[in-house]
């Protein structure tokens, strides 16, 4: 193997591991230092945009991943990353296709299961998603990430006891893994046990301390804790779930009912109740303009308290 | 070694010192006007070197041409004498609504790329001076303006 060779495939390992352990820069930058070298690389690109996805790039993602199905169009994985980016892009079909694709390419990967359960479970179709599930768990029976998938879709249908026997056999084949002490940790919070569902955010914390899903986490024992704060988080999930079209809509739908609901009352003689209205929004827009400060502070404080694992 | 460049990565301008946050460029909208506000973020798009450049200078020059039909609109109503000053501040709320609307989509198109200029350029420059300015800015601009421009720019 040459020198070169060599180089590439150290980054391409240096990227995959980042990329495990949530480090989505660390892999983008890997990448692009290998593809600066090997601008051919069909898997390079293909793990760059899972990479971009993860940093919330979904854009420049899918370039990534439709060069890299250009590049190698028989690589399973080139067609499962473009099935993952299809996803965040919200065209399921296309995403189930690709994900098809890659099965007939590689049928005993139970990635493939993985993402054709993701794509029925946004598609609103529970059954496929369990089938598909249950597919990669005969795939890989010992593989930590297939348990976790199984357990967060009986944590989302409402049966604990389900959701705690696969979260509880995921942390057995890996007893740092983060999704499943995710899931352990909302099923401890839906049962009212805050303290533990704490202690689990923080022990996936210090595992991966970029973790969205583990802040989020430990955002809902905030909320549970906090009004106020489970107020702010609320509304700005509401607002900002969906596309930028819907917030903007949104944003401008509730000043315009405001501003002739207020204009409506002063008109009829309702000065009061104008005025208390003009203040509620006032009060709104200050709220809207500390909560992200207030919110980041709250975060902070409890973060402090995160012991990182020393191989992060 | 050549360095690999993804497809939304800011390119670097003659105007890159000159970028903020877009957020200001919003707040200077509702306190200083469009004709702060807009231009700020025509500016800005440049100085990023923003991945959406065409869409974000589209987008106000399609938010111009909007202010200034509702504008028209408005005033050939009152002339008819439709738009009574019942109605006239719900007509206003419409404009209103229009260039909030057009600021709050520039922002959600540039933030991406200033996040990204951010990370590999360091740290911009901060807007909010110049966005507080705009409250007195306003009218010593706008009230020199005819009633027409005044009304689209405001």
């Amino acid at each position: 193997m040459s020198l070169g060779a060599l180089t590439v495939s150290r980054w391409f390992e240096q990227a995959s591991s980042c990329l495990r352990r949530g480090d989505a820069q660390g892999a983008i930058d890997a990448l692009k230092r290998l593809l600066g070298v090997e601008p051919e690389h069909g898997q390079a690109h293909a793990l760059l945009a899972l990479a971009l996805v993860q940093a919330k790039r979904i854009h420049a993602a899918l370039h990534e991943a439709k060069l890299a199905v250009a590049i190698e169009p028989e690589v399973a994985f080139c067609h499962y990353a473009l099935g993952r980016t299809l996803i965040v892009h919200g065209q399921l079909k296309a995403a189930r296709a690709e994900f098809e694709l890659a099965r007939t390419f590689d049928p005993e990967d139970a990635d493939n299961e993985l993402g054709l359960a993701l794509v029925a479970e946004f598609a609103g179709k529970p059954e496929e998603q369990l089938q598909h599930l249950e597919r990669a768990l005969t795939l890989e029976p010992d593989r930590a990430t297939v348990l976790s998938h199984l357990a967060e879709a009986w944590f989302r249908r409402g049966d604990d006891e389900r959701t705690e026997r696969y979260a509880r056999a995921a942390l057995e084949q890996e007893p740092e893994h983060l999704e499943a002490l995710v899931v352990m940790g909302h099923l401890l919070l839906r049962r009212g046990q805050t303290e533990e569902a704490r202690e689990h955010a923080f022990w996936a914390l210090s595992n991966d301390a970029t973790s969205a899903s583990a802040l989020r986490l430990l955002v809902a024992v905030k909320t549970r804790d906090n009004p106020l704060l489970g107020l702010w988080w609320r509304i700005n999930t509401f607002l900002l779930r969906g596309s930028k079209n819907r917030t903007v809509v949104l944003l401008i739908g509730g000043y315009v009912f405001q501003r002739v609901a207020s204009l409506y009352a002063k008109q009829h003689g309702f000065r009061l109740g104008s005025e208390v209205i003009d203040y509620a929004w006032l009060a709104l827009c200050v709220y809207t303009w500390v909560g992200p400060s207030y919110f980041a502070r709250q975060l902070q404080r409890e973060l402090t308290q995160v012991q990182l694992n020393k191989d992060y | 070694m050549a360095a690999y460049q993804i497809v939304d990565e800011p390119s670097r301008t003659p105007l890159s010192h000159l970028m903020t946050n877009p957020f200001w460029a919003v707040l200077a909208t509702m306190l200083g006007g469009v004709w702060l506000g807009w231009s700020w973020f025509v500016l800005n798009s440049l100085a990023i070197g923003s991945m959406h450049r065409k869409k974000e200078l589209a987008t106000v020059a399609l938010g111009l041409l909007g202010s200034m039909a509702l504008t028209l609109l408005g005033l050939w109503e009152v002339r008819q004498g439709r738009l009574d000053a019942k109605l006239l501040p719900y007509a206003t709320t419409l404009l209103i609504a229009w260039k909030l609307a057009i600021s709050y989509l520039l922002q959600f198109w540039q933030a991406p790329s200033y996040e990204l200029a951010v990370y590999f350029r360091g740290a911009a420059r901060n807007g909010a001076l110049l966005a507080f300015a705009g409250t007195f800015l306003r009218p010593q601009i706008i009230g020199h303006l005819p009633d027409f421009w005044a009304l689209v720019l405001s």
